[in-house]
């Protein structure tokens, strides 16, 4: 029996079984980890054939239907913290805007395609260590953080917080805050994702973790809410702009991830929050590595399709 | 009167002159299918080429895509870093080129015949900007379209079987991939004799979309933001819905 489909944009046909279980794989890690699964996805559908535009462009689309699911798993475990995702949002969006235009003065400059690149592995490579080594003595002195919550020492970050107008409460982390830090960390995110032209869930997850100090369950279920709305954006844009958009792609992705969001959400709700963190602190250095093997090795082919065309 | 005659003549005579020049039309060449439709179970095709020629003769067959352009970026070696350094725009290359020889592959090794072979591309295609390296340029294509399996060959894949009044049959058969551009593909036979070109016949494939796939197709590039927001629907309710079927599960 023939398992094959023809993809209308790409213009490419797939093997039906391989897409939706690609689907399922990038969508248990959205469900587990609060990432969009862009860095992963995309170059996958480029390895089965897919042209890298339609790649990217589909990809956002499908990921729009996991977050969908995903948010949605996590808002009924209540790990959403909609107050927090909105102000990020409105960040990124703020900050984004901002991101674009620096990319167009980085690019007339030179080699910004380069910068751009090292700029990842090195952020990626400093917030996978810490996050893993961190995690790591975490799990080591728990018991003994545990017994005495009250002796911890004040740091001068929070110090400055809790020194910041507007103190808000936020709910469902669990946490007072000015709404000025996320908008401030939201808009920073949002300039290195149009920069480096990502989503930002790995930038934004170690931010909430780190910065806002938000409790690691709600930071992959507000995580996922906003990847939700950036990945609207980004798909109609793209669809509007390029045509790059293959929905037929982007629905058996979307099948596969869908499934994979919630099995993902469960799988994470079983994990204890260090086990989470030295995961995607793995998965944070795993990609940085693979990053950087692709600026040192040859590549088999010097000539690529120019993003875009 | 006389004047009438004479443009009729002139005229009658370009006609023949153009129709009868050097490639002739391939009423004696059969190809199957001469029409693709792409639809959305669409996964590649495989298209037979068959015909008779005079005995004592070989026959060479170039299948060519219509033509297309790109831009593309060329890495290159700064330091321990690979990184993009140079633009290039490729205008008037075949989407799709594929050489075909005899089975016996003797032109394999020697195949010098002006204007056959993907070789023979880089004179029709133009490379901008100019001062780039042009056959470095092209090697690089060549490989990429390689490596997407457009560009082919040459294959030693024609079948010859003898029969009577002088004549020989041959026939091939070539997979077209699922990544096919749509437009008309040109299937050329060159008709070699003592290793000079005999004759040129010339047959056509229509590559097209049909149904779902053209319709999609259709509203992504006529109604991009329709078609946009519809995807974010579409996605949407499809997250939804997954979220509540495995809500659902859980509660039985």
């Amino acid at each position: 029996m023939a398992w094959y489909i023809y993809l209308p944009i790409a213009q490419h046909s797939v093997l039906l079984p391989v897409v939706v279980g690609m689907g399922f794989l990038v969508g248990l890690l959205s469900g587990l980890f609060g990432v969009g699964g862009g860095f992963l996805m995309t170059p996958l559908l480029i390895m089965i054939g897919i042209p890298p535009t339609v790649a990217a462009a589909s990809d956002s689309n499908q990921i729009v239907a996991a977050s969908a699911s995903g948010t949605y798993a996590h808002y009924r475990l209540g790990n959403v913290d909609f107050k927090m995702g909105i102000y990020l949002l409105i960040g990124g969006v703020l900050g984004g805007t901002a991101g674009v235009q620096l990319i167009k003065v980085l690019r007339q400059l030179g080699n910004a395609d380069f910068m751009i690149q090292i700029t990842y592995v090195v952020m990626l490579g400093v917030i996978g260590g810490y996050m893993f080594i961190e995690s790591i003595q975490s799990i080591r002195t728990v018991s003994r953080t545990a017994r005495r919550p009250g002796q911890q020492k004040e740091s001068a970050y929070v110090r400055l917080m809790r020194r910041l107008p507007f103190q808000t409460r936020f709910d469902r982390s669990g946490i007072v805050l000015s709404p000025l830090v996320p908008l401030f960390f939201g808009s920073f995110v949002g300039v290195l994702a149009a920069i480096m032209g990502v989503g930002g869930g790995f930038i934004m997850i170690p931010v909430m973790v780190y910065l806002l100090r938000m409790p690691i369950h709600v930071v992959v279920g507000t995580s996922l809410f906003q990847i939700l709305f950036t990945c609207i954006n980004v798909t109609i844009m793209q669809a509007y702009s390029n045509q790059t958009v293959d929905f037929v792609l982007a629905l058996l992705l979307l099948v596969g991830s869908t499934v994979g969001a919630q099995v993902g959400a469960r799988m994470g709700r079983r994990l204890k929050a260090d086990q989470l963190k030295i995961l995607l602190a793995s998965l944070v250095l795993a990609v940085m590595v693979k990053m950087l093997t692709g600026l040192l090795i040859r590549p088999e082919i010097l000539l690529s399709y120019l993003a875009g065309e | 009167m006389d004047r009438k005659r004479i443009y009729a003549m002139v005229f009658l005579g370009v006609l023949v002159y153009g129709t009868a020049g050097w490639a002739t039309d391939a009423s004696d060449m059969n190809i199957s299918p001469a029409s693709l439709k792409i639809g959305l179970l669409f996964s590649g095709c495989e298209v037979s080429i068959s015909g008779s020629v005079l005995s004592g003769r070989d026959v060479v067959i170039e299948i060519i895509g219509p033509e297309e352009k790109g831009k593309f970026k060329i890495k290159d070696k700064i330091g321990p870093f690979w990184m993009s350094r140079k633009m290039v725009e490729i205008k008037q290359a075949p989407s799709f080129y594929v050489l075909l020889l005899p089975q016996s592959n003797r032109f394999a090794g020697d195949l010098a015949i002006p204007g056959i072979g993907i070789a023979s591309l880089k004179k029709s295609i133009s490379i901008l900007p100019a001062e780039l390296p042009g056959d470095e340029v092209f090697d690089l294509f060549v490989r990429l379209k390689r490596s997407e399996k457009l560009y082919g060959g040459p294959f030693g894949a024609i079948h010859y079987s003898e029969t009577a009044k002088g004549t020989k049959r041959f026939s091939v058969k070539c997979r077209l991939p699922s990544s096919i551009a749509q437009g008309e593909y040109q299937v050329l036979t060159t008709i070699i004799h003592s290793g000079i070109v005999e004759d040129k016949r010339v047959g056509n494939i229509q590559v097209q979309e049909t149904g779902i796939a053209k319709a999609i197709h259709e509203l992504a590039y006529r109604h991009s933001l329709a078609y946009g927001i519809l995807a974010v629907i579409i996605a949407l309710l499809v997250g939804t819905v997954m979220g509540v079927v495995f809500k659902g599960g859980k509660s039985h």
